[in-house]
């Protein structure tokens, strides 16, 4: 699904990846996507179907809501 | 047991399945990962697949029979810069692309085919421009490709255009990827 300008999708897949020690290119083999596509996700250029946002929070281990959102994440949260 | 994995031929793309995984998970630094590299080489490729078309309603010398070679075999290595410069996306089937992949190669097929549809009526005028001038006695397929030179400029637009769009459109890569 590619991003739309008019809604945008936020979300915090790059903090949850940190927070459990994980690469781009892990996270990527872990729900069988190209390693780029994930940098474009973190970066908010491209937003996931629902098949791998369910995918992403079953690896980060969270609930699809608490990873995207059509609101911006608070810093630190 | 060593298993020597099959490389896959997709004939109809007219590509391999290991020139598309070696080209996706290529991290070697390259000047078209930059979309200003991209853009001045789609902006090129476009120029001489114009000018391969035109030259035929030049008049005739030997010099323009051998330019004409030189445009084609131009153009033809611009086209395989194009496809590895876009990683090899256009011409990829869809299992060996992920959905975002997939996404883009698609959109961008759409842009260049209702591209293609102006283009070719560009091509119907200069066919009968072509006509036109034969009428009137001067010979434009004294050159060695000819009338052939507009045939080919056509289907090098086609196959190419897909690419070119991506080109366009791809946003510059980070320079570092971890």
């Amino acid at each position: 699904m590619s991003r739309s300008k008019e809604d945008p999708v936020f979300n915090c897949v790059e903090e949850l990846r940190l927070q459990q020690g994980l690469s781009r290119q892990q996270l990527a083999d872990a729900v069988g996507v190209h390693y780029q596509t994930i940098g474009y996700l973190e970066r908010g250029e491209y937003s996931p179907s629902l098949l791998l946002a369910l995918k992403i929070a079953e690896v980060l281990d969270a609930e699809v809501g608490e990873i995207f959102s059509i609101k911006p994440f608070r810093k630190g949260k | 047991m060593n298993e020597k994995k099959r490389n896959r031929i997709f004939w109809l793309e007219g590509i391999t399945e290991r020139t598309v995984l070696n080209s996706l998970n290529d991290r070697t630094p390259s000047r078209f990962r930059q979309q200003a590299a991209r853009r001045r080489l789609v902006v090129t490729m476009a120029v001489l697949i114009f000018a391969l078309a035109v030259q035929i309603l030049l008049p005739t010398t030997k010099l323009q029979s051998y330019i004409e070679f030189a445009l084609l075999a131009v153009v033809i290595i611009l086209y395989f810069v194009l496809r590895k410069a876009v990683r090899h996306i256009a011409d990829a089937p869809n299992e060996l692309l992920d959905e975002r992949q997939i996404a883009v190669r698609d959109a961008a097929f759409t842009v260049a085919y209702r591209l293609l549809a102006v283009a070719f009526t560009g091509y119907v005028l200069l066919y009968v421009a072509h006509d036109g001038l034969r009428d009137l006695s001067v010979d434009s397929d004294r050159t060695a490709l000819g009338f052939m030179s507009l045939l080919i400029s056509a289907a090098m637009l086609a196959g190419s255009l897909p690419a070119m769009v991506l080109a366009w459109n791809l946003p510059s890569e980070p320079a570092v990827e971890d």
